[in-house]
């Protein structure tokens, strides 16, 4: 991306280092020592050094342990790393069942495998829409939801922006996002990227607020987690430290607790709002449960040793659902709000919706939902088998377009292209095209029924730009080409994507005009038509869906 | 519908989807021959008219092509909306203290952080004139100027807020973009308004500076624009120029004017459509005269730059017309979500907005163009009056808004209730120790509707009709 845009992408990526650099003041041991509503600009709730008596015991108390769960302990998180080739083996599915659930019987085509690829992934390197096609439907599905050992195939990240030739996603900003972009366009398990993103969106944290070790543990909890169970999965973010500082649970104390990861569970997390789920009077009561979380602060660490302290925790009697016939009264903590949500009989028409919208752009019917619901609970709240179905569901082949994300679109146009991360430009086009991975815009995620405007319009037109700026320029002295000719080269630039007919009669009509562009020789014009095609391909409206 | 359609996607369900049902403008069609169109060809083309009307349906005949392009160039009543994202602590912009110190006792159990001194100086806290139990944030001075001053007025309303409050940000700030308490409305107030004022040809009609799409302009017919930078928005096509990067304009433009019954492709495809229109009125809007010096401050923060270009907007003449804007939404710089550690963002950012709008009423004034905008300052809610543990407050039900414009009639809009617990009759806070609202937003949105845009309020805001008007102007 070369200097068209320089002005702005400086003053974009300035406005963010601020932002980063704003850094939240912590207590210090003093603040500590005096009376809370007194002390006002600082979050840590103990000190480093001298730890007080009963901060030491606790200590001792392993974290993740739920003596009081009535479903016993959850356990310890999946371990995770920055290191982006430290892949989790994926374990198998294919005995999983979706029964009562419709399949796809109809054709599958290059078309319906773009769709499949796109929706599920980022899009086909050249050549695997019909390598996809020619597998059907199930065996096309199951590549995707087992992928085998997870790899990076393709040119490796390149650019001054590294340090020492590698992502530094902890310290640089926008190196979360880059090496994201990375791993979407080369990774061989794009479901599973495709995933991270879905939780991503519905889990959101953002590091504006939180550290880049926090995000990068958080994200590859979600990365690991969202082929396990589900009720496991929001035991281990409720207390994960990105997620304690994000949503406030770290502040909360029995005296005064806060409201913010109380209300969000119930509202972005398990339930849902407006549909009855649960009331103001639940949040609080949540609020009350969710208390205890400390955590140790010193200069060179940050915030550490993140732990339940239970001088911190109400511990009175909570009533939860109350005056329904899945009331639960208790001396509740943490794990068991998380329990009693993910029980509550709504929990699974939220999770089935969510992860519906995430692939299809139409409601199921109520017999669908019904089935999707009966299979997420009869697999011990497992996404994986919703996914799976919802992949092989007919309405995501036949039903409308659905827009692509602009990751979605920025990673189909590198995937197109086999090309790798060669500019930290891929920060602020995204950005501008309206989703900045680390940085969703709030705890309900990016708003993904409005991708399309015409700011995010011109992100993607800068995001092509930058393809067809790198390419050759053709010469075409003495040339015949014809206008299909034309248009099949600028395909090929691409890739050779599936396009919808309005789109290729559209290329082709233009490839017709151009010859009668006022130019100085036909030369120039079949070099310019070159040029302008390859544009067309992937800015075209009908290019933004699939 | 079955009941769980109505939950599907429930939070964004009501976020824009503009263009949805847009009216199809063939391509192709001939340009109509016409003794007025020829004088005003430039105008028309740069307001992105063009092919758009004149290969429109219904314009057929030249007396309606002739209303058409009067309409496109029209001088508009404009109103603005600036809205604080995250709900925001309505008890520190106007404070619970004065020379009247009615609330002060309960303030001090209730909040004795925030509305402290060390959170809110006193002594640089001007008196509200309007109410003087209640005091302006420092932050907020530059309001507190605009009261005092002579150029526009002010309409306060100091517990704005509904029935039954929604503490969820999604939902109550859902009610209020889209004029009703309906998780399901998928249009905004100011959406259905252009849909029933604006064109199927002026994407410009409606602009969110920022570059997101305010969901309060989301429409059902018309197209809207959102606007992150007034300069630099250009499509180029890399080694290409002239005659061929016409040639494939058109060429996208085409596509982007062709039907389809598929709803995503159809937004892409208008959007496709608006994003080339806009670019004349985005290089218009470049020739409009910069503020004066330092009016903006010596660097404009987020909020100055943002509201510095809609005053250029507001200001952009072509051959002589405005740009035949309506509406204009943004969202305030900063973010007022404060669980935690209140006093670390809020008066910087509270200040940042607070001068910004005031530099805009002034620069407005100065090219003479602030007697036909109209703005709306708001949040989702305000928080709760009691503060939480962590040096913020959490959700919370009624806030405050401003109404401000040369024409407005300044004052209250419902009174400030106090900060006394359920139980008395005078109590201000509801069972659950929320702010009791003292006006509706419908009042206020049903009144900009009414009052300012002269367009019956009844159309656009359902269940209206039993609601009192503010009285605005």
């Amino acid at each position: 991306m070369t200097a068209t845009k320089s002005k702005t992408s400086a003053a974009k990526a300035k406005a963010r280092a601020k932002a980063k650099a704003k850094k939240l003041p912590v207590c210090t041991a003093k603040d500590l020592k005096t009376k809370k509503a007194k002390r006002r600009k600082c979050r840590v709730v103990t000190k480093t050094t001298k730890p007080a008596t009963k901060a030491a015991a606790v200590t001792k108390t392993p974290i993740g342990t739920h003596p009081s769960s009535p479903t016993g302990p959850a356990a310890a998180p999946p371990a995770t790393s920055g290191d982006p080739t430290a892949w989790t083996p994926l374990p198998g599915v294919a005995d999983q069942r979706t029964d009562g659930l419709r399949t796809y019987t109809g054709a599958f085509g290059t078309d319906q495998a773009t769709r499949l690829l796109f929706r599920a992934g980022f899009g086909p390197l050249p050549g695997q829409a019909e390598a996809f096609a020619a597998l059907g439907v199930a065996a096309a599905v199951d590549r995707l939801v087992n992928p085998g050992p997870a790899q990076l195939v393709g040119p490796a990240p390149s650019g001054d922006f590294l340090v020492g030739g590698q992502f530094a996603p902890a310290d640089k900003w926008g190196h979360g996002h880059l090496q994201w972009l990375d791993r979407i366009a080369r990774s061989t398990d794009q479901l599973g990227e495709r995933m991270t993103l879905v939780m991503h969106d519905w889990i959101a944290m953002s590091a504006e607020k939180i550290s880049g070790d926090q995000m990068i543990a958080s994200i590859g909890k979600l990365r690991n987690g969202w082929r396990g169970s589900f009720r496991q999965l929001m035991q281990s973010m409720t207390i994960d430290p990105g997620m304690l500082v994000w949503l406030d649970g770290l502040d909360s104390e029995s005296s005064d607790p806060n409201e913010n990861y109380g209300r969000e569970l119930m509202e972005m997390f398990t339930l849902g709002a407006d549909r009855g789920a649960y009331t103001e009077d639940d949040i609080r009561e949540n609020a009350r449960a969710l208390t205890g979380w400390v955590a140790d602060w010193s200069e060179a660490r940050g915030l550490y040793n993140f732990r339940f302290w239970p001088d911190r925790w109400d511990q009175t009697v909570k009533v939860l659902f109350g005056g329904t016939t899945y009331e639960r009264r208790g001396n509740f903590k943490y794990n068991d709000v998380v329990d009693a949500c993910i029980d509550h009989p709504l929990h699974p028409s939220f999770v089935a919706l969510k992860l519906w919208s995430a692939f299809i752009p139409t409601p199921p019917t109520q017999q669908t939902l019904d089935e999707l619901c009966a299979l997420y609970r009869s697999s011990g709240e497992q996404l994986l088998p919703l996914v799976q179905a919802i992949l092989l569901h007919p309405d995501l082949y036949t039903g409308p377009s659905m827009t692509k994300s602009p990751v979605t679109y920025a990673g189909g146009l590198l995937r197109s292209k086999r090309a790798g991360i060669d500019t930290d430009a891929w920060t602020w086009v995204c950005d501008m095209m309206g989703q900045f991975l680390w940085y969703p815009p709030n705890v309900s995620g990016w708003n993904e029924r409005a991708w399309l405007n015409t700011t995010t319009y011109e992100g993607r037109w800068y995001a092509a730009q930058y393809f067809v700026n790198d390419g050759d320029v053709p010469t075409y002295e003495g040339s015949t080409e014809t206008p299909q000719q034309a248009v099949d080269a600028a395909l090929a630039f691409w890739g050779t994507p599936v396009l919808s007919s309005d789109h290729r009669a559209m290329l082709l009509q233009h490839a017709t005009d151009a010859m009668k562009t006022n130019l100085w020789s036909d030369a120039a014009r079949r070099t310019l038509r070159q040029q302008t095609l390859r544009m067309l391909v992937v800015a075209a409206p009908d290019f933004q869906v699939s | 519908m079955h009941h769980h359609c109505q939950n599907y996607a429930r939070s964004k369900a009501g976020f824009a989807m503009p263009g949805a049902g847009l009216p199809v403008i063939e391509p192709g069609m001939p340009t109509p021959a016409g003794t007025g169109l020829t004088r005003r060809s430039l105008a028309l083309r740069s307001l992105g008219l063009g092919m758009a009307v004149y290969g429109a349906g219904a314009m057929t005949n030249s007396e309606r092509v002739e209303a058409a392009i009067n309409d496109a160039l029209a001088e508009h009543k404009v109103v603005i909306s600036i809205f604080f994202d995250g709900g925001w602590d309505a008890l520190s912009v106007l404070a619970p203290f004065g020379t009247d110190h009615k609330h002060e006792a309960n303030a001090a159990k209730l909040r004795p952080g925030l509305s402290g001194n060390a959170a809110i100086p006193r002594a640089q806290a001007k008196v509200f004139k309007a109410d003087p139990s209640l005091s302006w944030h420092p932050a907020a001075t530059a309001l507190s100027d605009l009261w005092d001053g002579t150029d526009v007025g002010m309409a306060v309303a100091p517990a704005v807020g509904y029935p039954n409050a929604n503490q969820s940000h999604f939902t109550s700030r859902h009610f209020w973009e889209v004029g009703a308490l309906d998780v399901g409305g998928t249009t905004g107030w100011m959406g259905r308004y252009l849909d029933q004022v604006g064109r199927p040809d002026l994407p410009i009609q409606g602009i969110s500076m920022g570059g997101n799409l305010s969901p309060m302009q989301a429409t059902a017919n018309v197209p809207v624009s959102a606007v992150y930078d007034i300069a630099n928005y250009s499509y180029d096509y890399p080694h290409s120029w002239g005659d061929m990067s016409d040639a494939a304009t058109r060429a996208l433009r085409g596509l982007g004017a062709r039907a389809t019954a598929d709803a995503q492709l159809a937004t892409a495809r208008m959007v496709t459509g608006a994003s080339f229109q806009l670019v004349d009125d985005l290089t218009a809007a470049q020739s409009a005269a910069a503020p004066a010096d330092g009016l903006y401050g010596s660097t404009p923060t987020e909020m100055g730059a943002r509201l510095r270009d809609t005053a250029r907007l507001l200001d952009t003449r072509i051959s002589g017309s405005s740009l035949p804007i309506r509406c204009i939404s943004m969202s305030a710089q900063g973010g007022y979500d404060t669980h935690s550690n209140e006093t670390d963002s809020f008066a910087t950012d509270l200040k940042a907005n607070c001068d910004a709008i005031k530099a805009f009423w002034q620069d407005l004034k100065n090219r003479g163009q602030d007697d036909r905008v109209l703005m709306l300052v708001w949040s989702e809610f305000g928080r709760r009056p009691e503060e939480n543990g962590s040096g913020g407050c959490d959700h919370g039900a009624a806030g405050t808004a401003f109404v401000i414009g040369k024409n407005v009639k300044q004052g209250l809009i419902g009174e400030f209730p106090g900060l006394k617990a359920a139980g008395s009759t005078d109590s201000g806070l509801s069972d659950d120790g929320n702010l009791r609202n003292t006006s509706d937003f419908r009042s206020i949105e049903a009144a900009v509707l009414e009052q300012w845009l002269d367009t019956d309020a009844t159309a656009i805001l359902p269940g209206i009709a039993g609601i009192p008007r503010a009285q605005l102007l």
